[in-house]
């Protein structure tokens, strides 16, 4: 046999059983028989009187009362479904204050974590470094003059692109207009005049390069596909920029061309100063803006971290307050569900306590008794048949009043508690 | 061991001995509370245990078969050892649960080491078992 076999022999629960059944039926049988004796000797020395079989059953009665009362073993046999009940009642009950008891604890612990949530919001302004937060207190500073900076380049983008747009898409040169060729200072109100989707045009595209402009830096934030991305933008803003300022310089060398001049197209261009002008007054301004938009964006970033810091933390607390009445609020449920037990193991308790009578028991014996009684009457007094017959009458009903008195019937399968 | 490494099988093992625990003498309410926490930091959610904690528990009975029951034990002793020690609590509670288990009484620390020995050193349930055969 190899050792966990040996191991994991198991009890031998059998040996510990029977013995204990056959006796009870033979002392059973002794009561009745001694119930049926004294009914029988009493109605002999009494003639059957049914006024003295009335009291003798009380007397029965009673006695088998008091008797059964001091039956400690059977009355112990008979709680013993109660003290199961209530055993088991109890263990439920202190299952419930166990959890009582977790759901206080988890309760303490949240406690715990609510406190130090609210230390470190009130400390992470004065303390940062010790949250892993590393805050440059020139950020702010930063921060401001880059606002300060970014606006009037803003302001000059739109005035740029506005010019600049209008120039290539919808201006038709003059001799007077030459000289404003590349920024016209009224290229807006002439957008206006020349309808209002014109305008909308040429007052909406700075807008397009500003968006390039915060896609550069939201793209920053990815790593190597950002870089290409990023690439990528600047490749089509410059070329952009580029077709502006050759839509522009193509209308001033065709307004100033001869009939020997070649056909205007990038090379001419190239040479000329004011695509340069173009090219750099609106592509240069645009890189510095984007530049100048992504440092205060990271130095917005950089002084929000303590808020953001606070917020998580005051989110995690609601949080934390929410767990916290949920488990109260099952602690109540607990506690209510204990206060039913609590009944249910003082109802057990004082049946426990008391004494249970046993109905069917003694009914049975009672039977035994009358039955003697009318045996005796039977066998044993000297009256004549249907004299004999109106006492028996009259026995039985005395004994059905006996009975209803004490409410008991054949029906009888209830023990009558008397609880102390 | 967290919530993704237990298995269903484990946690079902669990959850039958902390309701065997409840319905035993030998089991006090402090024993009920480390037991509750002991399933809870192996994974076992607090709704699972609540149930168990707050609904009557009916009449348990013991796993028939030996292999059965060591095969409880043998769950009990893996998820003692989740966190890479034993405890001195854990130890008696397996013990207790070999003895709720009707093996005999001289065998429980013998049984209750070979079976924390044998998680130990990674054998697995199905070796135990061959081992009853």
């Amino acid at each position: 046999m190899n050792i966990l076999k040996k191991l994991t022999i198991v009890k031998d629960k059998n040996k510990e059983q029977n013995n204990h059944q056959n006796n009870n039926i033979e002392d059973e049988n002794k009561i009745k028989q001694t119930y049926y004796n004294d009914g029988y000797e009493t109605a002999i020395s009494v003639n059957g009187d049914p006024t003295t079989l009335k009291i003798s059953l009380k007397r029965v009665f009673e006695e088998y009362k008091e008797k059964a009362r001091r039956e400690k073993e059977r009355q112990e046999e008979l709680k013993r479904p109660y003290k199961e009940k209530l055993k088991k009642q109890e263990a439920e009950k202190k299952k419930r204050e166990t959890a009582i008891d977790i759901k206080k604890e988890n309760i303490e612990r949240i406690n715990e974590n609510i406190d130090k949530l609210d230390f470190e919001i009130a400390d992470v302004k004065n303390r940062p470094e010790k949250y892993g937060i590393d805050v440059d207190k020139k950020s702010k500073v930063h921060f401001y003059i880059g606002i300060l900076i970014l606006l009037p380049l803003t302001l000059y983008l739109f005035v740029f692109y506005i010019s600049a747009s209008f120039s290539a898409f919808f201006k038709q040169f003059t001799d007077d207009d030459l000289m404003a060729a590349v920024f016209d200072g009224h290229a807006f109100s002439k957008a206006m005049q020349q309808g209002i989707l014109e305008a909308i045009f040429v007052g909406t595209i700075p807008f397009v390069f500003m968006g390039l402009g915060y896609l550069i830096h939201m793209f920053q934030k990815q790593k190597k596909a950002g870089v290409y991305k990023i690439i990528g933008l600047l490749g089509v803003t410059f070329i952009f920029d580029a077709l502006l300022a050759y839509q522009i310089e193509k209308k001033i060398y065709n307004f100033e061309k001869t009939l020997t001049s070649p056909e205007f197209d990038f090379q001419i261009a190239f040479t000329k100063p004011e695509f340069w002008t173009i090219i750099f007054a609106g592509f240069i301004v645009y890189i510095i803006w984007g530049l100048v938009f992504d440092f205060i964006m990271k130095e917005h970033q950089e002084f929000d971290k303590i808020n953001s810091f606070i917020r998580s933390h005051k989110e995690n607390k609601r949080n934390l307050i929410d767990k916290k009445e949920k488990i109260n609020q099952k602690i109540d449920e607990i506690k209510h569900e204990i206060a039913e037990i609590d009944g249910v193991i003082n109802e057990l308790n004082s049946k426990i306590d008391g004494f249970i009578f046993e109905e069917k028991r003694y009914l049975l014996l009672h039977n035994e008794y009358f039955k003697g009684w009318l045996v005796a009457i039977g066998e044993r007094i000297a009256l004549a048949p249907n004299v004999k017959n109106d006492l028996r009458k009259e026995c039985l009903r005395i004994s059905n009043e006996h009975l209803e008195s004490l409410g008991i019937n054949d029906d009888s399968y209830e023990n009558l508690i008397y609880t102390k | 061991m967290n919530n993704s490494t237990i298995s269903t099988e484990l946690k079902s093992h669990f959850l039958r001995l902390f309701q065997m625990a409840m319905t035993d003498d030998e089991f006090s309410p402090e024993e009920w509370k480390m037991l509750y926490q002991f399933g809870e930091e192996r994974g076992i959610s607090a709704d699972e245990l609540d149930k168990i904690l707050l609904n009557p528990t009916g009449d348990l009975t013991i796993p028939e078969t030996v292999e059965k029951r060591i095969e409880y034990l043998y769950d009990l002793s893996r998820m003692i050892w989740a966190d890479g020690k034993v405890t001195e609590d854990e130890r008696r509670t397996l013990e207790k649960y070999c003895r709720k288990f009707e093996f005999l009484d001289e065998n429980i620390p013998a049984l209750t080491e070979y079976l924390l020995e044998a998680v130990k050193n990674g054998k697995s349930k199905n070796e135990i078992l061959n081992e009853l055969k």
